[in-house]
């Protein structure tokens, strides 16, 4: 029997766009919902966010803005090495931090920093930057093939699925394996065009 | 409870990951000799020489079986070396590359070649250009007469191919890597149509030349057991990289004239942890600084 899922990243507060994202993958036959972490940040409701992700009961990863809202440290831990990237970054953050209820803070302390599940007989793993670290860039144009196929033996997977750079790419490695960022649905990579990029990763066997 | 006769010694930072791997592609030679090098590079400086094919080759061959995450060109001027487009051209076949140069011997013409290797592979290419400072007067103290001239046009000459290079300057005068001496850099590249300027501000070193121009390290600046706050060990440059020269194999970039610093010959030789137990290793401690981009 066949069996689809959808994997997304980055919902940064966009409850709009998660609600359409998760409508267009039930809309697809996805079975099983995940979300690869970055919740808060950057949209103006927070707390919108929660609900939908309880009722569609998707599976979350913990990412570094979660992590760092969840246990209300002092900034998103989001490793930006721009001090210009960093400001505005703060700005975001402390907003973030102000609007997230106590009970949603409370939930997202609980989330996994990793999800491993199979899919047609494939062991994938599913992180938020990369399995060694959660704010760890993976940029497609930085990430060679070697460097990818040691982090997928140590951790024993055979497709890798993360976000956190927000740039959807995916890649087969030498060894068939396969690593696939699955970008950002709340802020969406666009090169300026205005023509966006697909929101959401729907993996079929 | 750190007890005195720790106290003492420098703590020990094991290699967790080999994520950068550099090539001092010039050795010490240089066509410049700035009065900030840590290294003492110049015309005539050959401490180190130039790399081998032999060492090149061999290490990226090494370090593919590794899982490299990215690789770094740096001498003295990498432009010096004969083979060096093929070094480039090599490297990127199985990693990121970041060549570090003053750019004052890119040509027209060398430009050009560079544009079509970054064009030509899935990897990035870039390339970190030194300036010293916002006018002639400022950067020239420090890099030679003339040289401001020759670096801007050599920015302009990239970026009108396609390549926008990372502008490296080093902190050589109080507060240049505030806020508001950033903002300056960033209108300069803007004068010159560079619309997302990129930067990467450096903390000099005490040694080498620019331990003449300053006072140096002080005797008590070391780094010791105890001083390292949690998860540095694993932050620190030394805890994911290492240099290679055409003399063997070093911690990082900084190290390569402290000969005791040298950790074997090929890269199997150098996975042991480093002790940190030069003075320069006091200024990466204290200014979290990274050689990396």
């Amino acid at each position: 029997m066949s069996k689809t899922i959808a994997v997304f990243g980055g919902v940064y507060s966009n409850y709009l766009a998660l609600q359409a994202v998760l409508e267009d993958a039930q809309g697809k036959g996805a079975g099983d919902l995940y979300c690869l972490g970055d919740l808060g940040g950057f949209g103006p409701h927070p707390d919108r966010v929660f609900p939908l992700l309880h009722e569609y009961q998707v599976q979350v990863v913990k990412g570094n803005y979660d992590h760092s809202i969840g246990y209300d440290l002092v900034d998103c831990g989001c490793g930006y090495t721009d001090p210009r990237d960093n400001y505005y970054a703060q700005i975001s953050y402390d907003y973030t931090a102000k609007n997230t209820s106590e009970i949603n803070r409370t939930w997202l302390r609980t989330l996994p920093d990793f999800i491993r599940c199979q899919f047609a007989g494939k062991e994938v793993l599913m992180v938020h930057g990369s399995p060694r670290r959660m704010n760890e860039f993976l940029w497609e144009s930085t990430s060679p093939d070697p460097f990818l196929e040691k982090l997928l033996e140590r951790y024993e997977a055979d497709i890798l699925l993360c976000t956190h750079t927000g740039l959807p790419w995916q890649r087969e490695l030498p060894s068939g394996k396969r690593v696939i960022n699955v970008g950002a649905i709340g802020r969406p990579a666009n090169d300026g065009d205005g023509s966006g990029g697909s929101p959401v990763q729907v993996c079929s066997r | 409870m750190v007890t005195l006769e720790q106290k003492r010694q420098h703590p020990k930072v094991a290699l967790t990951d080999l994520d950068e791997l550099w090539f001092q592609v010039a050795g010490t030679l240089c066509n410049l000799a700035c009065a900030h090098c840590f290294i003492s590079c110049s015309p005539t400086n050959d401490t180190h020489k130039l790399i081998s094919k032999e060492r090149m080759f061999t290490a990226l061959e090494e370090a593919k079986q590794r899982g490299v995450k990215e690789y770094y060109f740096t001498g003295g001027e990498p432009f010096l070396h004969p083979n060096l487009l093929e070094f480039i051209e090599r490297t990127v076949e199985q990693g990121p590359l970041t060549v570090l140069t003053n750019g004052i011997l890119i040509t027209d013409r060398m430009a050009q070649k560079l544009a079509e290797l970054a064009e030509g592979t899935p990897y990035s290419l870039d390339f970190r250009i030194s300036l010293d400072g916002l006018t002639p007067e400022e950067n020239d103290e420090i890099r030679g007469k003339g040289t401001f001239e020759k670096i801007i046009r050599s920015v302009k000459r990239l970026y009108l191919h396609g390549i926008n290079p990372i502008i490296t300057v080093t902190e050589v005068r109080e507060g240049m890597g505030a806020a508001a001496e950033r903002s300056k850099f960033i209108e300069l590249l803007r004068t010159f149509g560079i619309q997302q300027p990129r930067l990467k501000f450096l903390t000099p070193f005490q040694i080498g030349e620019e331990a003449k121009r300053t006072s140096g390290y002080a005797p008590e600046e070391f780094v010791y057991e105890g001083d390292l706050v949690p998860g540095e060990d694993e932050w620190l440059q030394c805890a994911n990289a290492r240099m290679i020269t055409e003399k063997g194999i070093f911690p990082c970039p900084i190290l390569i004239n402290h000969d005791d610093s040298k950790m074997g010959d090929s890269l199997t030789e150098s996975e042991g942890a480093i002790s940190l137990r030069w003075s320069a290793c006091y200024t990466c401690h204290v200014s979290g600084v990274t050689c990396r981009n």
